[in-house]
């Protein structure tokens, strides 16, 4: 059984469908993800786990307990809030011996926990400074310890990392994983920055105006996206049109629109006839000047070039005037605007996406 | 040249107060020339009977008045501020407003017409409340406006009850600003004349009304002395106040 | 449904109290206006209503005349506050000391308001200083000497001097959040020194100057203790006329009256000062 259920959850703000019929089934020790833009319902169906909120229709349950009667301060969930939210007033060791002292902990243990828990986060020193002391990863680090000293079944994440910069990020993301990974707590994460889930999650979850898009492990959501939105929200993806000719067992014909036909891989779901797209990642396509190994090729011409040190991002200008994405190390051959060159990838590269 | 102007601005200011405060030292009935230094008006000062019964009315009136009126004000303040309470804050801050005269005529026809009140100390301690629960609610409100509100989420989330939340979290992070509106309370109330001149019938006269007959029938330098001391003693009560919650000194709306 | 009771406990007191010592009354002035007076002064009894008083009141010019005084009065001092505060303000917002400025600013108003009024008794008065020079002047070029006190100047420059800190105070605090940016990027385009002023500065602090002109303007509509201690006989305005009506004539209902009146005026300006700084304030 799950440890954290949705069910046809629905959360409406006057005329607006905030969350729209959600279900959703979170496992114990998971690290998971709400990811999407803003206004895609992820920080309200936070909120509701919370206790802040209640939902207009459907149930959550937490261990097959429904959450409904239960307000938020006796939930054993806790939040990680996007500001922090450190109490001024009280030092860093009050501030994360603060859930233990209103649930009126013995002293000793209070203590106790409080030693190992500052210990832990490697704020043994900084335990009499006020927060407005601290740089924003001590901050962090003093927020995730209050919300999880009492041993909550659920921790929650509002985009806490936003305020950090990208450096600083990346350790606290690395520190994040590793703190999960060893006190074995579920984390439901909330998020907007896509290359973020991928990194943290074990699975992660896609929302779109109030619904749930894909949910699936990250890099079968990044090699598998299910529809447009997931593909182009999840990385940079190239579409094409394309309309089915054959689909078999082994691989799948398409025509591209204004181009020609290409082998992709199968797909269970494609019918002879079928309009869509056909969707590449940049990292998939090849830039040459023959190709002929490849099944898929076509002509074109480098419009520009965007050197990102490691890498260059290419658009290509094919025949039918779509423009292709294309990304490739600088360690090898390097093209220039205005260069004719031909594009190609793999039979077993890319998919087609109906609708 | 901002800067001339501005000197010459802070000279209109504090000329007519420093010639209170220097004719309060005057060997001289007269407030036109400087004759000598004395003592003299302060010594009749602290035996005339009348000034000092005023003077005590007005300690405890302010006293009374400004202890309520920060209750209730904290109260209003905060329901304000979380529930978004329009009524009350319109409530609150009519008295603040409106010209003075207004809210000192209509409760002298409340008083006498309906609650058949002896107007004296009550009814004093009734208006001076009136209109300070205004400037407190002010003041709580903008403290609590400065404030993050995750904060008070956070506490609920990390298990605080309403009452855990209120005695460890928003009481704490209020009280310069109570402390605050309760010093301008007593200022306001201690100041207060025109509501006052309206409210208190004869029997009970406050400092500001009879400072106010002095100036009417007899001045002498003992009304410099009085108001140089009564300087002293607001000046001392608003910079604490400064002192404690500056910002809502600083932001008025 | 959990927010709604603690609402109320926090918010419920206050509001009764309020609307007994605030909103009842009002309503009681209101009806008191619509009365007969009594026999001895004060209110007759509540059998028969009537609009004797609001006739009374637009009978005779002379009472619209003093509202009339009364609201040139509050505009006067409004606007030579507005000036006299503006390039003060400027300073303070810009200075680096600006917390003690603006400290030094609210001082004067620890001192009691009669006392304020009772400093320029002396200052005006006939032995004082400026008096005597004044008139030695006026002898020297040959016109007759002019009375200092006891005239609407004293009146205004009083008027002037008791509410100067309050149009200050919410200038400042407007002109202490603009950007500088706005007047280097305005320079930078080839704005001069007064074409800034006029063109950013002024505009962006108007909800400043709007808050100042009704910290100043409505107070001083109700004035009366000033008209009455350094004005002349023919210095009257509204609030002498009410206080009158109470203390003196005793005739409650005209004296309700002209408090509904007072009221009506002040709200009309208030929303005007409300509307003007919708329709200009979108800068804010």
């Amino acid at each position: 059984m799950s440890q954290l259920e949705l069910r046809n959850v629905t959360r409406r703000y006057g005329n607006v469908v905030a969350l729209d019929n959600v279900s959703l089934s979170i496992e114990a020790g998971e690290f998971f993800t709400l990811l999407g833009p803003s206004g895609c319902g992820k920080t309200t169906l936070l909120r509701l786990i919370a206790g802040f909120e209640l939902p207009d229709e459907g149930q959550i349950l937490l261990d097959g307990r429904d959450l409904a009667g239960i307000p938020a301060e006796k939930r054993p969930v806790h939040t990680v809030f996007q500001s922090y939210a450190l109490f001024p007033h009280l030092t860093v060791a009050q501030n994360i011996a603060f859930p233990l002292k209103m649930a009126h902990c013995a002293k000793d243990q209070l203590n106790q926990r409080l030693a190992d828990a500052l210990i832990q986060m490697r704020l043994a020193d900084k335990a009499d400074n006020y927060p407005h002391e601290l740089s924003g990863g001590q901050k962090q680090r003093v927020a995730l310890a209050r919300a999880l000293i009492n041993r909550p079944r659920v921790l929650l994440l509002d985009e806490s990392l936003a305020a950090l910069d990208a450096k600083l990020r990346e350790e606290v993301q690395v520190e994040l994983i590793n703190l999960q990974r060893e006190m074995k707590i579920t984390f439901v994460f909330v998020t907007h920055a896509q290359t973020e889930a991928l990194a943290l999650s074990h699975r992660i979850a896609v929302m779109n105006r109030g619904r749930l898009e894909q949910v699936d492990e990250p890099a079968r959501l990044y090699c598998f996206p299910g529809n447009r939105f997931v593909a182009d929200f999840v990385g940079h993806i190239n579409q094409l049109e394309a309309q089915v000719i054959v689909a078999t067992h082994g691989h799948t014909r398409l025509s591209l629109a204004g181009l020609g036909e290409i082998i992709a891989p199968p797909d269970k779901n494609a019918a002879a006839g079928m309009q869509g797209i056909f969707a590449i990642r940049p990292e998939q396509v090849r830039i040459g000047t023959e190709l002929t190994e490849l099944k898929n090729h076509f002509s074109g011409i480098v419009q520009s070039r965007l050197y990102q040190g490691d890498v260059s991002v290419y658009r290509v200008r094919l025949e039918s005037g779509a423009i292709l994405e294309v990304l490739l190390p600088n360690a090898g051959h390097e093209y220039h605007a205005g260069e004719p060159v031909r594009v190609g990838w793999r039979h077993d590269a890319g998919l087609f996406l109906n609708e | 040249m901002h800067k001339a102007w501005a000197l010459l601005v802070y000279a209109f200011l504090y000329l007519p107060l420093t010639v209170v405060v220097a004719f309060s030292f005057n060997d001289s009935r007269l407030n036109a020339e400087w004759t000598g230094f004395t003592w003299h008006w302060y010594r009749v000062l602290l035996h005339d009977t009348d000034m000092l019964v005023a003077a005590g009315n007005s300690l405890l009136i302010a006293l009374l008045s400004s202890l309520i009126a920060t209750l209730l004000g904290t109260m209003a303040g905060i329901a304000i501020h979380r529930y978004d309470f329009k009524l009350l804050g319109y409530l609150a801050l009519t008295p603040v407003a409106m010209p003075e005269v207004l809210l000192g005529v209509s409760l002298l026809l409340f008083y006498l017409q309906v609650l058949n009140l002896t107007l004296g100390m009550l009814s004093i301690v009734l208006a001076h409340v009136t209109f300070s629960i205004g400037f407190v609610a002010v003041v709580v409100r903008a403290a609590l406006a400065a404030l993050d509100d995750a904060l008070f989420e956070a506490a609920r989330d990390l298990g605080a009850t309403s009452w855990q939340t209120f005695r460890y979290i928003t009481y704490p992070l209020i009280l310069p600003a109570v402390i605050a509106g309760e010093l301008m309370a007593f200022t306001l109330s201690l100041d207060d004349f025109v509501i006052t001149f309206f409210t208190a019938g004869v029997g009970v006269p406050t400092l500001p009304l009879h400072i106010y007959s002095m100036i009417r029938t007899a001045v002498t330098p003992e009304v410099n002395a009085v108001s140089t001391l009564l300087m002293l003693l607001t000046l001392t009560l608003i910079l604490l106040a400064a002192k404690l919650a500056p910002d809502a000194f600083k932001g008025r709306s | 449904m959990n927010k709604s009771w603690q609402k109320w406990l926090t918010g419920g007191i206050p509001l009764v109290y309020l609307l007994l010592m605030v909103a009842t009354p009002a309503l009681i002035t209101l009806t008191a206006s619509l009365r007969y007076p009594g026999e001895f002064g004060g209110l007759a009894p509540l059998n028969d209503l009537t609009l004797e008083t609001y006739q009374f009141f637009f009978g005779d010019f002379i009472y619209s005349e003093i509202f009339l005084k009364s609201v040139l009065m509050a505009a006067a001092t409004t606007l030579i506050c507005l000036i006299a505060a503006y390039p003060l303000s400027l300073l303070i917002a810009r200075s680096k000391r600006c917390n003690l400025l603006i400290i030094l600013v609210i001082l004067p108003l620890s001192s009691n308001f009669l006392i304020r009024i009772y400093a320029w008794m002396i200052l005006l008065g006939p032995q004082a200083a400026l008096s005597r020079w004044l008139n030695a002047i006026l002898h020297l070029l040959g016109a007759a000497p002019v009375q200092l006190l006891f005239s609407p100047f004293a009146v205004l420059i009083a008027l002037v001097y008791v509410h100067l800190p309050f149009m200050v105070l919410p200038l400042y605090a407007n002109l202490q959040k603009h950007d500088p940016a706005l007047l280097t990027a305005a320079q930078d385009l080839g704005a001069n020194a007064w074409q800034r002023f006029w063109r950013i500065t002024f505009p962006l602090s108007m909800p400043g100057v709007l808050s100042g002109a009704a910290l100043v303007f409505i107070p001083v509509l109700g004035m009366f203790a000033i008209p009455e201690i350094l004005g002349g006989t023919g210095d009257m305005l509204i609030g002498n006329l009410i206080k009158e009506q109470f203390i003196v004539t005793r005739d409650w209902p005209f004296g309700a009256a002209l408090s509904v009146m007072l009221t009506l005026t002040v709200l009309i300006f208030s929303l005007l000062a409300a509307r003007i700084s919708r329709t200009g304030g979108h800068y804010a």
